[in-house]
């Protein structure tokens, strides 16, 4: 069986002086060229658990392995898109997709062409020149997106990318993700507090519940591809992912007011 | 409305700050003490015997506060603002402040006399004024006692300084930096307020120059003159009466026994300072000068005359400013 | 983006009867706005001594001072010490910021040097300058040198603080995306930190100038021989001549009127927009 792009196992986080959400053990795999998405409420862990898989946080517990070579770092077939776009706002959109190669001493004819496709792809050959405080929300987030597939990776983790972006960008944006996954098939992870975003994209959904975070349910979604965003079965999946969702923001309640309760006595 | 409250706040701090310096100017009355200024300098050796026995006991009635300072403007300054009522200082100061200021100052006596010398660095070939073309001179600074004295040098030999078109450049080095400025040939000669010309000498990092040393005391130019403000002086006749007494009998004391000179200075020096001069450079510096009450005749008409010529003047030094008015 | 904009690109539309004039009015009010306190300043001053309530020694009245300040540019070359001066001033303020910068970048990474160092630096910061003057003298000689190793060591120390405050504020998240795209050591410094600290360093470079000028100022006054304000000033005070420190204290406000208002202000705005600061909110 072919070795998994990437294997999350028994990963754990406890609070520490950082702001990360706590996250219990927590064990999933990615296929090669898969597109999967981490979907709750803010504080289930969701974004401490990219973090990890991007080497950025290290996990108290448990492993993680990219590739079948365990994280210590960031890089390593592994890019990242950030939900505020972290464009360096002192470079040109081309210099922003180019850096990483630099970084990686990418010999200059190589990477001039890389980046002309990523830029391509993205659509944003038409701005190479312009600084990122000329762009619109939506076009930093693409230049972001470039920046990272201009780098070739094996696994893309996107961190709630769109959650700054207006309803209609999100969607055209959601779009064209699909489309340039299509193109390039990375495997993915993308984090989201979007459920139809999530359903929309991904060929497997974890839905994870704060308090402390841990994945509560996994949804496989097999509606073909290219899809569109008013597909019924769409909506159907996001109702039925809201309903748990509630459920589950009931039984956290329900757990406060009985710890409330215990401790009152 | 909030710029327009803003601006009358604006202008009510610039107007406060005005009626400030303006109420600082006030004043006038008898006082309830002498504040005397003063160096710790060889030069100043009467005024601190002076404030070790007589002085100490207060001037008709008036308990004496000393006040020490570094440089001579300063204590101009301090006189003209109003928090010295009188000082010892150099007279270059004090005929600057006078073609400044006119009758603000009241020279009271004489101190000191001499207390100044030319030393070279060897090899330089200065034995004369004349040799001084083309060198650089040190002087503590601008206007003071030891360049104004240069200044009438040169002109007596037909010699300008470089500030005016001249051939002798004239640099103001403060005295702790005399040494290396020789060392480092930055000047050829110092014309050097004592001790520092013995200590120079002393140190083997230059050589007397007799021969110029000669000529400045012709002039018998004072080292150190004793002044009190105008007004202090005409609010407290029998006080400043008190302190020129007190400064005769301090400078007489100084002239009979130049070794207590040396033994007070040090003593007060390393009160401040936790330091002393050697007492050989202090015994040689004092035989360079003498205690005295007088003020030769024409000496302090030469520095105003120094002072015209070299453009540090404000304006004509009246006449009666230059002799000693104690009463 | 307005504010921005606000003091020169009105005059492309002239068709209008009415937008010039509107345009002059703009202008007229824009130096009233800047100039307004300059000329209270001036109007009280001249008040004070034109009444005769201070006297002129303590007080010099304006036209004097500017009367002394021409003859002060007419007989003793006052442009030749200014020109001296600012030359020094630009070559130990380039220094030090380059040495300071540099210092703060290579040990603000690591916390094992920045806690060893900064300490120290901030230290030093509380001790005058100008202390270290016979030291420098020592080392570099009686001579310009010294007054311009002093000047660049002023600068040095606020330039230093200055880098390892702004690293502290540099983004997180910038910081791991460049990681993320393998950015490390020495590249990492030149490419990311660096400029991520530009607009904070603009900041610094302001502090620097000053503490560039207090630090020259007070070497001057000592090492004299060559031309410079300092030693002007110096003059000045030593002859009692307060209307010579008045004038030498007028040319050094006007030179920093001007080079706040021609080079870093504008500095710090096109930094600003540059580094997106203003278009982002």
């Amino acid at each position: 069986m072919e070795q998994p792009a990437l294997r999350v196992i028994d990963a754990c986080k406890t609070y520490d002086r950082s702001d990360h959400a706590a996250l219990l053990p927590t064990s999933f795999e990615v296929a090669r060229g898969e597109f999967v998405s981490l979907v709750g409420p803010s504080g289930c862990g969701k974004s401490t658990l990219l973090g990890m898989i991007a080497g950025l946080l290290t996990p108290d517990a448990g492993t993680i392995e990219a590739l079948g070579r365990p994280v210590t770092g960031p890089g390593d077939g592994r890019a990242i898109v950030f939900q505020d776009a972290a464009l360096f706002p002192w470079l040109t959109v081309l210099h922003n997709v180019e850096y990483g190669l630099r970084a990686h001493k990418v010999p200059k004819a190589e990477r001039r062409e890389r980046v002309e496709d990523a830029l391509r792809l993205v659509h944003l050959d038409h701005v190479a020149d312009k600084y990122p405080y000329e762009l619109s929300g939506g076009m930093r987030q693409r230049a972001s997106i470039a920046r990272a597939l201009v780098m070739r990776p094996e696994i893309l983790l996107m961190d709630e990318p769109f959650s700054a972006l207006d309803a209609q960008t999100r969607t055209i944006l959601s779009d064209e993700l699909q489309r340039i996954w299509l193109e390039t098939r990375p495997a993915v992870v993308f984090v989201t507090h979007n459920l139809i975003e999530a359903a929309f994209l991904s060929d497997t959904v974890h839905l994870l519940s704060s308090g402390p975070g841990r994945i509560v349910k996994t949804y496989d979604i097999d509606i073909p591809r290219p899809r569109d965003e008013a597909d019924p079965a769409l909506l159907e999946l996001r109702h039925d992912m809201l309903d748990r969702l509630r459920a589950e923001v009931d039984d956290a309640a329900e757990r406060r007011a009985q710890v409330a309760e215990v401790s009152a006595l | 409305m909030r710029a327009r409250r803003s601006l009358a706040a604006a202008v009510a701090a610039v107007v406060a700050v005005a009626a400030m310096l303006v109420a600082g100017c006030g004043g006038g009355g008898p006082a309830d003490s002498v504040r005397l200024g003063l160096f710790l300098n060889v030069t100043h050796g009467p005024a601190l015997i002076g404030l070790h026995q007589e002085l100490a006991k207060g001037l008709a009635g008036l308990p004496v506060e000393e006040q020490v300072f570094a440089s001579g403007p300063e204590e101009v300054s301090a006189l003209l603002g109003g928090s010295l009522d009188a000082g010892y200082l150099g007279p270059g100061p004090y005929v600057l402040a006078e073609s400044r200021a006119p009758g603000r100052l009241r020279l009271l006596a004489g101190v000191v006399t001499g207390g100044q010398a030319m030393v070279a660095r060897e090899g330089s070939g200065i034995r004369t004024v004349a040799d001084l073309a083309g060198k650089r001179v040190a002087v503590p600074s601008h206007g003071n006692t030891q360049d104004l004295t240069l200044r009438l040098l040169l002109e007596e030999s037909g010699l300008r300084a470089s500030d005016q078109g001249g051939e002798v450049e004239v640099v103001p080095v403060k005295n702790p930096a005399l040494g290396e400025a020789l060392k480092q040939d930055v000047v050829d000669a110092v014309l050097a307020p004592a001790p520092y010309g013995e200590k120079l000498i002393g140190e083997g990092i230059a050589v007397p120059v007799p021969g110029i040393d000669r000529q400045i005391a012709r002039w018998r130019i004072p080292a150190t003159i004793l002044v009190a403000t105008e007004e202090f002086a005409r609010a407290n006749p029998e006080a400043t009466a008190a302190l020129v007494q007190a400064n005769a009998t301090a400078v007489e004391r100084a002239r009979r026994d130049r070794s207590a000179v040396a033994r007070r200075f040090n003593e007060r020096l390393s009160e401040s300072t936790g330091k002393e001069i050697d007492e050989g450079v202090l015994l040689a510096s004092l035989r360079a000068m003498e205690p005295t009450t007088e003020i030769a005749p024409g000496a302090m008409a030469r520095l105003v005359r120094a002072a015209e010529i070299s453009g540090y003047s404000g304006g004509p030094v009246a006449p009666a400013a230059l002799g000693p008015r104690p009463g | 983006m307005s504010t921005a904009a606000g003091d020169g690109t009105g005059g492309g539309t002239g068709e209008r009867p009415g937008t010039a004039a509107r345009a002059a009015g703009a202008v007229a009010m824009d130096l009233f706005r800047k100039s307004w306190f300059v000329i209270l300043i001036l109007v009280v001053w001249w008040l004070i001594s034109a009444t005769g309530l201070v006297d002129p020694y303590k007080l010099p009245a304006p036209g004097d001072v500017l009367s002394t300040l021409g003859t002060l540019f007419t007989e003793r070359a006052l442009l030749d010490d200014l020109g001296a001066t600012l030359l020094r001033l630009v070559e130990g303020w380039a220094i030090g910021v380059v040495a300071g910068v540099l210092l703060g970048i290579l040990t603000g990474g690591s916390r094992f040097l920045e806690d060893g160092i900064r300490p120290v630096i901030a230290g030093l910061q509380a001790v005058p300058t100008i202390a270290f003057l016979p030291l420098a003298i020592l080392w570099f000689g009686f001579n310009g040198t010294a007054v311009l190793a002093i000047t660049a060591f002023g600068t040095f120390k606020p330039m230093a603080l200055a880098t390892y405050g702004a690293m502290h504020q540099i983004s997180p998240t910038l910081m791991m995306a460049g990681k993320a795209l393998g950015a490390r050591g020495l590249f990492m410094q030149r490419t990311l930190i660096f400029p991520a600290i530009v607009p904070a360093l603009v900041t610094g470079l302001k502090m620097g100038w000053s503490f560039a000028w207090r630090a020259l100022m007070a070497a001057e006054i000592v090492v004299t021989g060559a031309a410079g304000l300092g030693g002007v000033l110096e003059l000045g005070r030593e002859i009692g001549a307060i209307d010579v420190v008045m004038a030498v204290i007028l040319v050094i406000l006007v030179v920093g009127i001007v080079t706040e208002q021609l080079f870093f202000t504008r500095l710090e705005r096109w930094v600003n927009q540059r580094w997106g600061l203003v278009g982002a909110r």
